[in-house]
C-alpha cells in the first residue's frame, strides 16, 4: 500500500501529533487530549484515532514506544506513542499553513474578535 | 450491559482494524464508559461510536504490507498478508458461483418425482379418503421425470393463471414459474416435500417482485405423502359432529393449563382454538378462572390452530369494547369484532403476554397478529409459522394441492398485511423454551410498577 500523503496534515493527524508534542501518550489519552486541547468540540473515536495512529507511524511521524519518559504508569498491555523529529517538522510545517490562512482570512476581515 | 453494547458495536468494525486495533479500541471504549456516565453522556458516546464505525467502515485502510527479509541464504521477500480487495472478492466469488453452476448442470444427477398416475383435478379414480403411500421413495425413483415435473409445474402455473383472483397477477406468477422451470431451476429437485418448497418459495419471490406486500397469502403449493382424497370432504353428519365435541371437552377443549402464577399472574396454556359450538362454556370457564389475575399470560407455543370463534371470544374479554379483529379469510363465518365489554369481566386492563414458537400458526395466528396490531399484548418467544391458511385449496394431482387466493380477500387496515410466509415478529425474541420464563419475570415487573 502506498505512503499516506500528508499534505495539508489530516486534522486528526494534526491534534494528535500536538498532543504527543508534551508527552509519550496511550489512545486513551490522546484522545482525551485532543478533547482538552479542542475545548471539547473533538472526540476522536476508537476508528478515526487509530486510522490515524497507523498512517502517522507509516509515515514516520510517531513511534511506537514501550515505556514512556514519565515512570508514573507503565502499563504493559497499553501501546504508548512519541512524536519523532520528522513528526515535529510536519506539525510545524501544517501550524505554518494554517498560520498563513490564518493570516489571510484577518487580511479579508472575517474574523470576529475573538481571534487573534 | 452498556459495555456489551459498546462491544457488539466494535465488531462491526472492518477486520483488519479489530486484529490490529481490537484490543486498544476496546479498551478505549471501556475507559470512556467508565468515566462518561448518565444518560446524556453515555448516549453522546454511542452517537460518537456509531459516525465513528461508518467513518471506518468508509475509510479504513490495512496496514501496508511489511517486507522481512530472510538473511543469509537465498533472498526471500514476505508479503504480510492482508485482506483483498473488495473488488477482487466479489470477482472470485462470482467466477466461483459460475462454476460451481456448470459443474452442477453438468454433472447432476437425473432425480424428480416420478409422473403422478394421472395428473389434474379429480384425477386418479380412486375412493375419497386418505390413503397411506410410500411416494415419498417413489419420488426420488427414475422414471420420466422431467416430462412430470414439466407437466405439474404446468398444473401449478394454470391454477395460478385462471383462479387467481387478478388475473394479471396470476398470468406473471404463472410464466414465473414457467420460466423458473426452463432455466432448469428444478432439475435437482430431489422430493416432492422439496419441489412444493421450491414452488412456493419463487411465488412468494415473484409476489415481491411484483410489489405485493409481504404477509399477504397470494398461493402456496403442498405436498402430501399420503394421497390426497378426491373432491370434496365428505359432509359431517351430526353424529360424527358429536362425537368430536363430545371428544374436545373431554380434552377440555385444548385448555393444557389453567393456573395462578405466583404474584397473581393468571397462566393459560392453550394448545388450539377448539370448536367454539362446543366449547364456548369450557372457554367461559377458563377465563373466568383467570379474571382476578393481575397480569396474564397465554401461552400459545403449541397452539396449531383451530376455530377463529374461540379465538374471538379470548379476544373479547382483553377489551372494554367491541374491537375489529382482521379476517383474511374472504368468507369467514368468524364476526368481526369482539364481543366487549363482557360483564363480570376485570382483564380489559390488565397486562397480557403471549407466548409464541415456531409451531404457532394458523388461528393462533390470526390470534396473535390482531392483538399486536391493536397493540393490546405482548408478544414473548419464537416468530410464529408463517401460515395463513385463507386461500381455497386445489388438489392438483395424488401428492400435490395448492392453495389459491381466488378471492380477494378483504380490506386490511393494517400496514402489515397478514402473517402468510413471514410469521409475526415477537416484541421480546427469545427460544420457545424460554419464553414462559421471560415473560412471568416481565408480568411481575409490570404488576409492580401498577
Amino acid at each position: 500500500m502506498p505512503k499516506q500523503k500528508f499534505s495539508p496534515l489530516p486534522a486528526a493527524a494534526f491534534q494528535i501529533l500536538m498532543a504527543l508534542v508534551d508527552d509519550d501518550l496511550h489512545g486513551y489519552e490522546i484522545m482525551r487530549r485532543v478533547e482538552e486541547q479542542t475545548s471539547g468540540r473533538t472526540r476522536l473515536g476508537p476508528g478515526t484515532l487509530y486510522s490515524s495512529i497507523q498512517a502517522l507511524l507509516e509515515a514516520g511521524f510517531i513511534a511506537e514506544v514501550s515505556t514512556r519518559k514519565t515512570e508514573d504508569a507503565n502499563d504493559e498491555r497499553r501501546r504508548y506513542y512519541r512524536v519523532t523529529a520528522a513528526g515535529r517538522k510536519a506539525g510545524r510545517e501544517e501550524a505554518e499553513r494554517l498560520a498563513d490562512l490564518l493570516r489571510i482570512a484577518r487580511a479579508k476581515k472575517i474574523l470576529r474578535g475573538e481571534y487573534v | 450491559m452498556f459495555e456489551r453494547l459498546c462491544v457488539l458495536l466494535l465488531r462491526l468494525y472492518p477486520l483488519e482494524f479489530r486484529r490490529t486495533y481490537g484490543r486498544e479500541a476496546l479498551r478505549l471504549i471501556y475507559d470512556r464508559a467508565r468515566e462518561e456516565r448518565g444518560v446524556i453522556r453515555r448516549a453522546r458516546l454511542l452517537i460518537d461510536l456509531i459516525i465513528d464505525l461508518v467513518s471506518t467502515s468508509l475509510t479504513w485502510r490495512p496496514p501496508a504490507p511489511s517486507l522481512a527479509r530472510a538473511e543469509d541464504g537465498p533472498r526471500f521477500d514476505f508479503i504480510a498478508p492482508h485482506r483483498p480487495r473488495p473488488e477482487a472478492l466479489a470477482a472470485g466469488t462470482m467466477t466461483s458461483m459460475l462454476m460451481l453452476a456448470g459443474f452442477a448442470l453438468l454433472f447432476q444427477p437425473r432425480v424428480f418425482p416420478p409422473a403422478p398416475a394421472q395428473l389434474g383435478e379429480g384425477s386418479g379414480g380412486e375412493p375419497a379418503g386418505f390413503e397411506s403411500s410410500n411416494s415419498e421413495q417413489q419420488v426420488v425413483a427414475g422414471g420420466p421425470e422431467s416430462d412430470a415435473r414439466h407437466a405439474l409445474i404446468e398444473l401449478v402455473a394454470t391454477n395460478l393463471q385462471e383462479r387467481y383472483f387478478e388475473r394479471s397477477i396470476g398470468r406473471q406468477l404463472a410464466d414465473a414459474l414457467l420460466a423458473f422451470e426452463k432455466n432448469g431451476q428444478y432439475r435437482s429437485v430431489a422430493t416432492g416435500a422439496e419441489l412444493a418448497e421450491r414452488l412456493t418459495g419463487d411465488i412468494y419471490k415473484t409476489t415481491k417482485a411484483i410489489g405485493i406486500p409481504p404477509g399477504a397469502f397470494v398461493a402456496d403449493v403442498v405436498y402430501s405423502a399420503r394421497a390426497l382424497p378426491v373432491g370434496p370432504p365428505p359432509p359431517m353428519t351430526e353424529e360424527m359432529r358429536e362425537h368430536t365435541r363430545a371428544r374436545m371437552i373431554e380434552q377440555n377443549c385444548l385448555f393444557r393449563t389453567i393456573e395462578t402464577l405466583p404474584r397473581n399472574i393468571g397462566y393459560l396454556k392453550l394448545d388450539g382454538f377448539a370448536d367454539a359450538s362446543a366449547c364456548h362454556e369450557t372457554t367461559k370457564r377458563a377465563m373466568a378462572a383467570v379474571n382476578k389475575a393481575s397480569a396474564l399470560i397465554v401461552d400459545l407455543r403449541d397452539n396449531g390452530g383451530g376455530y377463529g370463534e374461540t379465538a374471538l371470544q379470548i379476544a373479547g374479554y382483553l377489551f372494554d369494547r367491541p374491537s375489529y379483529l382482521y379476517d383474511p379469510r374472504p368468507k369467514s363465518p368468524v364476526p368481526s369484532h369482539t364481543a366487549s365489554p363482557i360483564p363480570g369481566n376485570e382483564l380489559a386492563d390488565k397486562p397480557v403476554f403471549l407466548l409464541t414458537s415456531s409451531r404457532t400458526q394458523s388461528a393462533a395466528e390470526y390470534f396473535v397478529y390482531n392483538l399486536k396490531m391493536l397493540k393490546r399484548v405482548t408478544i414473548v418467544g419464537e416468530r410464529t409459522a408463517g401460515h395463513q391458511h385463507s386461500g381455497a385449496f386445489r388438489r392438483i394431482d395424488d401428492h400435490f394441492g395448492m392453495g389459491i387466493q381466488d378471492t380477494a380477500p378483504p380490506d386490511n387496515p393494517y400496514a402489515v398485511k397478514g402473517w402468510e410466509v413471514i410469521g409475526i415478529e415477537p416484541d421480546v425474541t427469545v427460544p420457545g423454551a424460554e419464553a414462559l420464563n421471560v415473560a412471568t419475570t416481565l408480568a411481575e415487573s409490570r404488576t409492580r410498577r401498577r
